[in-house]
């Protein structure tokens, strides 16, 4: 979050009434990514409010004006909160104005991250942004700076979504699966070969009509970011003979593989009258392979996303290296993650 | 031109890692993370392009520091090739080699080469033979072929190809020999035109003896930079004008080249202001005013573009010994290069620099230099050893999008350390 103080909240009795919310603010921007400036940069006011301070203060407040500038330099912020002299917060206009007290309080609310299923997105989460250099999420969470929240499910999420307060928008990001049955971009040119499913389609729309940033998973579901080598291992230990659907899915292209249905393969509907359109992905696939894969991985007691689980896989003995995940070309969309998170933080 | 290069199974890069070459391309990350890597691959490339290269990957040229193939192959990787690939113009011609060294042999063997220009596309199988030029099957546009040919390899180029046998389907014969013939003269262009400066540099020679003969390009330790200075102003040329432009902006101090009564050249240093008769030998400066020499005349000499100048050039550390204040005008003198209007060199450069990306955003928002011409990758080694790179454009307003988070802030970080020290101390 971007921060800029106007200066007049240092002036005179204003300063002293401010106090404790100001040294707070400034804390919060040392302890946190958020970034801090004075406005005016060379402001009087805040020169000689600081100058009033100890030693270790004026220098812990310089250093965050000073870290403020270095991380603007480099990482676009998308938020920006203006603190104000000023009795009671304003939400509209180009900058949100709050007075110091409710900016303090704002600001030490943590960045949520709305995803459909808190256990395993959250997991995936975890799994792809261990590509990222220097992002680390478990602790992100751990300090509050990040948490993770879900309301139930995509349709719940997008009701809370519609006629969000922008107080609210300024804290969130959204995640979904795209849904999508086969490679999909945005709808620049309208020759998008694949399109959002419906849940998808309109979960989007409540983040762009609420401001709201979202990312939508390239590929259609977190299931599909399970690299091979993984399932490999899987299913090769399993003891229910999963090695068939394995060397099935192994067979598959790259846009087949992110676009299957690992959860139910081609049993329903939707995905069987795809499966079987003439210009599908699956378009003369071997007919060994696609019997195979007629039913998906899930089972009533094992569900795909499990393998995102650390402790899962820990107690099945399953590794999951980062070179799995950059095989698997995770890395590209891992930066697309994290830079939209890091642009809210 | 060589536009990007593509390695596999290659030091730490074990899985395919593409590099591209615009105008300027810079290569950030850690210690060890594979940097110096990639800009001596290229340099290896380009050795392995010239007519006196002795074997597909000449291990014989100074980017290669004198490692065997084994040394240069990852270990990580389990394969017993390694693959190159290069692509000339934006992808007007790829190539791709898989090169192995067989058990107990000491010589290279180019096991596969693939070649695509346009829709045409070639795959030469190496066919083990007692022969002593290699013999290749041929796979034509995506099918198999009769067609059997015989070359050996200086460098990367193919030598000679004769077909020996079969002549199905019509016209492949004659297309594949344009083709290889194509390649081997972009190898040998790009070869030539390619210099690479390393991060050990040498002091500058107190003087040189030029006497106008051949020039040799200027060394990888940025040696033979007085003779191609001598040469310059003894022909009134552009290079010491420009490369002495950049002193005076920095430093204001003048570069010049000094003819002795006996004939010999030094280079000098002289202040700005002072007028006649203060020069100072460069061996005598500073160790960051030596330094940076050659990089500023190779600059020049790219920007001069005549025929056997570089166009591509790989530089590791351009800042080395330089005070960080002068890394933002640094990048700013190679940007003006690389936003160039007609045929910008291609620029590799490796650094640790803060400024020097600092110095690159800053043009971008001013408008001298196009977004699209930078580009810069985050070199990362995994744990288990593993190097890939992380792609980072810049947008119009100068932000490197998913450059990694807190990377140039451990001042900061060390300054809090030290705030909370003290304040510990201080009960």
């Amino acid at each position: 979050m971007r921060i800029i103080v106007d200066d007049a909240v240092f002036r005179g009795d204003r300063g002293l009434e401010h106090h404790a919310d100001l040294l707070a603010l400034f804390r919060l921007g040392l302890a946190r990514h958020n970034t801090i400036e004075v406005d005016p940069a060379r402001s009087d006011l805040f020169s000689q409010w600081v100058a009033r301070e100890g030693e270790q203060t004026q220098r812990l407040c310089r250093q965050v004006v000073e870290q403020g500038v270095k991380r603007r330099a480099r990482q676009r912020r998308i938020r920006t909160v203006r603190v104000a002299d000023t009795e009671t917060a304003a939400w509209g206009g180009v900058e949100p104005r709050l007075p110091p007290p409710q900016a303090v309080r704002f600001l030490q609310r943590p960045l949520a991250l709305l995803l459909e299923n808190s256990r395993n997105d959250r997991n995936f989460l975890m799994t792809i942004t261990r590509l990222a250099s220097n992002f680390d999420l478990r602790k992100l969470i751990a300090d509050r700076v990040i948490e993770i929240r879900s309301n139930g499910g995509v349709d719940e999420n997008r009701m809370c979504l519609e006629g969000i307060e922008r107080e609210e928008s300024y804290r969130l990001w959204v995640m979904c699966d795209s849904d999508a049955l086969c490679g999909w971009s945005w709808p620049k040119d309208g020759s998008a070969p694949g399109e959002l499913g419906s849940t998808a389609r309109e979960l989007r729309d409540a983040c762009t009509g609420g401001r709201v940033p979202i990312h939508v998973l390239q590929r259609r579901s977190i299931d599909n970011y399970v690299p091979l080598p993984l399932f490999e291992h899987w299913s090769f230990q399993d003891q229910q003979k999963r090695e068939r659907i394995y060397q099935a899915l192994a067979s598959l292209v790259e846009d087949q593989r992110y676009h299957y249905n690992m959860k139910d393969g081609f049993s329903k509907k939707r995905d069987r009258n795809y499966a079987s359109s003439p210009n599908s992905i699956y378009e003369g696939l071997d007919p060994g392979v696609r019997e195979a894969l007629e039913r998906g991985l899930n089972t009533r007691d094992f569900s795909v996303t499990m393998l995102f689980d650390e402790d899962e896989r820990r107690a099945k003995g399953l590794p999951l290296p980062e070179r799995w995940l950059l095989q698997d070309k995770q890395h590209e969309e891992a930066q697309r993650i994290v830079q939209s998170i890091l642009e809210l933080l | 031109m060589l536009t990007s290069f593509t390695l596999e199974n290659y030091r730490a890069f074990v899985d395919p890692t593409t590099v591209e070459l615009r105008p300027l391309t810079l290569l950030f990350g850690y210690n060890n993370s594979g940097k110096s890597a990639l800009v001596r691959a290229l340099a290896l490339i380009a050795a392995s392009g010239r007519q006196d290269a002795r074997m597909p990957l000449d291990l014989k040229s100074e980017a290669a520091r004198d490692c065997n193939f084994d040394e240069l192959r990852s270990k990580l990787g389990g394969s017993d090739t390694i693959r190159i690939g290069l692509s000339f113009d934006n992808g007007d011609l790829v190539a791709e080699y898989d090169i192995a060294q067989p058990a107990g042999g000491l010589r290279q063997v180019v096991t596969e080469m693939r070649v695509k220009q346009g829709a045409t596309s070639a795959v030469l199988q190496w066919v083990p033979g007692p022969g002593r030029a290699p013999s290749y099957a041929v796979q034509w546009n995506g099918e198999p072929t009769d067609i059997l040919v015989e070359h050996g390899f200086v460098g990367l180029m193919p030598e000679n190809p004769k077909i020996i046998s079969g002549d199905q389907p019509a016209g492949a014969k004659v297309a594949l020999m344009d083709m290889l013939g194509d390649l081997g003269r972009r190898l040998a262009t790009h070869g030539l035109k390619t210099h690479w400066l390393g991060s050990i540099r040498h002091y500058p020679p107190r003087s040189v003896r030029y006497r106008g003969e051949g020039l040799s390009p200027i060394g990888s330790d940025g040696s033979g930079a007085g003779d191609h200075l001598a040469d310059d102003k003894l022909t009134s040329g552009p290079l010491l004008a420009e490369v002495s432009a950049w002193y005076e902006g920095c430093f204001h101090r003048k570069l010049d080249v000094l003819q002795s009564a006996d004939g010999a050249f030094s280079i000098t240093i002289e202040p700005v202001t002072m007028g006649a008769g203060r020069q100072v030998n460069l061996a005598d400066t500073g160790e960051g005013m030596a330094q940076v020499l050659p990089v500023l005349l190779a600059a020049a000499m790219a920007r001069r573009g005549e025929r056997d100048d570089p166009a591509i050039l790989a530089i590791e550390q351009p800042e080395l010994h330089l005070h960080p204040k002068v890394h933002a005008p640094l990048a700013k003198h190679l940007c003006d290069l690389a936003a160039k209007a007609e045929a910008p060199p291609r620029m590799l450069i490796e650094t640790h620099s803060e400024n020097f990306l600092l110095g690159v955003q800053i043009q971008i928002v001013r408008g001298e230099l196009p977004p699209g011409r930078v580009l810069v990758y985050w070199v990362k080694q995994l744990d288990d050893g593993v190097s890939y790179v992380q792609r980072i454009e810049f947008d119009d307003e100068g932000f490197p999008r998913g450059f990694p988070d807190d990377v140039f802030n451990e001042d900061l970080e060390l300054a809090q350390l030290l705030l909370a020290l003290r304040e510990r101390a201080a009960g």
